[in-house]
């Protein structure tokens, strides 16, 4: 009897570990087509997001420690993750920096790519993505008459209107255009330190 | 580290709750939520199940899939691992605590195709939370799926005895609409920080 | 069974969403614009189809006593290659779906159909009934996703019309999708009242 159920027992898990062997190796196809397809995307997300905020200038990315953050020092004062950086050149001369920036917003972190030239002011920024954001609000902050706000402005000072800088905030998602105004800070600091 | 177990806890119990706000776990909402009882039941169910496969899940994404770069059989091995646990925890209920298996026997095999299980896993992993991060925001995520049942449940009780509305909004229907006035409710938690 | 009888089963009598009232997760949190709900209905379809086939050419195989382990690894299976493709061919549609598409394993949908039909269904017939189910499953998310962007972000067609400027926000919020459900599941006990 004991024999017969462990028999069972093995005949049962055979199956189970066939079919995930199979759906295992299936997937494993599958990634390997798509894996440097994926890759390929992310990467023209970022060098177009460059493209965006700093128009005609050349980048060169930098190493950035994974998991470094910069508390902002406003009266927020907001920790935000800095993802990745580039030192940016135009002709040869010295341009900024572009740093990617990941403030938490209302869903979770939103991804944006911020152009600091070298007296620190902000060239533009490109929202990358804020899929976790509340759609028809939050998720608002990629259009352009939100990111234009940002261009020019001296880089340490941004806020949003209700913390007393210039940036009008989104309808219905301050908190959103609050983290966005954070990470640009973040990014002004991060730029700064560089020198 | 207190501080964001703190804010974890709060914004998966109010701020970013998995039923209303997030929309994980809707079918045992309106399934099960006819009676309070039940709704204690599901819900204690769900919050034990979701803070152990928290744990598993995290374990095992850490040490056995990202070292192997198997990142994109995440989902496979999350689903087989929850499926497994819900059984195993289901056995061991039923010899070793005969009563707690009384109460919430009936629920755990549904657990298994409960989306909050398997999104809380995920959202671990997407969140860059650590070992004990997870396990809170499984466990005040259970809670706060708890929270929305209990409140829902109590209502449906009472709306079933006394509403007077149209035929054709009887039922579920009727449930919908009370369930958009809690999400409006719970609407009112959103922004709600812990700094 | 008749195709076209499938078909109205799928679509309106006993559409899953609206009349069986499985798989509400995706239908309330995906349908905030059109684009979406088109997305998320047709991803889950193509996994539906591709598991009811593999299932039912499986159910002499598979052994009773772990079906429903054996039936989530092929769905997920499914699920996955669906996530990988969309990422690599479709990255705005995967970035707006998020979580949601690894969570289609647990739409009760697909389960539920693997579990009630394709199990003891021929493989022509099962995959006659993933299509008709998955796209009654569609009708429901496209149905709610007009709704909820008209009303809620004032435009039609994933943003391409703009009809008001000053949309009602709450109908694109959580509180918008139960509320909008309620109303399409009270118009369809209405009419199916009627019918009978």
């Amino acid at each position: 009897m004991a024999g017969k159920q462990k028999n069972e027992f093995v005949q049962l898990g055979g199956i189970l570990c066939a079919i995930t062997l199979v759906v295992a190796l299936a997937l494993g196809a599958v990634n390997a087509v798509t894996v440097d397809k994926i890759a390929a995307i992310n990467q023209q997300k970022i060098t177009d997001s460059l493209a965006q905020v700093m128009p005609g200038a050349d980048s060169e990315q930098i190493e950035v420690a994974e998991g470094t953050t910069i508390t902002t020092e406003t009266k927020n004062a907001t920790s935000v993750e800095i993802l990745s950086a580039y030192k940016m050149t135009k002709d040869g001369a010295d341009a900024g920096y572009c740093v990617e920036v990941g403030p938490t917003g209302f869903g979770g972190v939103v991804d944006t790519m911020v152009g600091i030239d070298a007296d620190g002011n902000v060239t533009g920024i490109s929202v990358i993505s804020a899929s976790q954001e509340t759609p028809g609000l939050g998720a608002n902050s990629t259009s352009p008459e939100f990111q234009g706000q940002f261009a020019d402005l001296a880089g340490m000072d941004v806020a949003v209107e209700k913390d007393g800088g210039s940036i009008v905030a989104l309808t219905g998602a301050t908190i959103t255009s609050r983290c966005v105004s954070e990470g640009v800070v973040a990014a002004a600091m991060f730029a700064a330190e560089q020198g | 580290m207190l501080t964001s177990i703190l804010s974890i806890s709060l914004g998966a119990i109010l701020i970013n709750n998995f039923i209303m706000s997030q929309f994980l776990g809707c079918c045992p909402f309106f399934g099960v939520s006819k009676k309070i009882d039940t709704a204690v039941g599901m819900g204690m169910a769900v919050t034990f199940v979701m803070g152990l496969a928290s744990a598993v899940t995290w374990l095992i994404n850490t040490f056995v899939l990202m070292p192997l770069g198997l990142g994109f059989m995440q989902t496979v091995a999350f689903i087989l691992v929850i499926a497994t646990l819900v059984q195993f925890v289901e056995m061991f209920m039923m010899k070793s605590l005969p009563s707690l298996y009384q109460a919430l026997g009936v629920f755990l095999p549904l657990i298994t195709t409960n989306c909050a299980v398997l999104g809380v896993s995920l959202q671990n992993i997407q969140n860059g939370y650590n070992f004990i991060e997870s396990i809170v925001y499984g466990i005040t995520g259970g809670l706060g799926f708890t929270l929305a049942i209990v409140l829902f449940a109590s209502i449906r009780e009472r709306l079933d005895a006394s509403a007077e509305c149209p035929k054709c909004f009887e039922g579920v229907p009727l449930a919908l609409i009370s369930a958009s006035l809690m999400a409006m409710a719970f609407l009112g938690f959103s922004g709600m920080k812990i700094w | 069974m008749s195709f076209g009888k499938s078909l109205k089963e799928g679509l309106f009598t006993d559409n899953p969403t609206l009349v069986q009232l499985i798989g509400l997760c995706p239908t309330l949190a995906t349908t905030t614009s059109i684009t979406n709900g088109i997305g998320m209905g047709l991803s889950a379809t193509a996994v539906l189809i591709c598991s009811n086939v593999v299932i039912s050419l499986l159910r002499k195989i598979i052994p009773n006593k772990v079906r429903i382990a054996a039936y989530i690894t092929v769905i997920a299976g499914f699920v996955t290659m669906v996530d990988l493709l969309l990422q690599a061919f479709i990255p705005s549609l995967s970035a707006s779906l998020g979580t949601f598409i690894p969570l289609i394993v647990v739409n009760c949908i697909i389960l539920g159909r693997a579990e009630a039909f394709a199990s003891k269904n021929s493989v022509g017939k099962s995959a006659v009934d993933g299509i008709c189910m998955g796209l009654g499953f569609t009708f429901a998310l496209v149905l709610m996703s007009i709704v909820r962007e008209l009303l809620g972000a004032g435009t039609i067609g994933g943003g391409a019309i703009t009809v008001f400027s000053q949309p009602a926000t709450i109908m694109i919020l959580p509180a918008g999708a139960f509320l909008t459900l309620g109303c399409i599941i009270a118009v369809m006990q209405k009419l199916l009242k009627k019918g009978e």
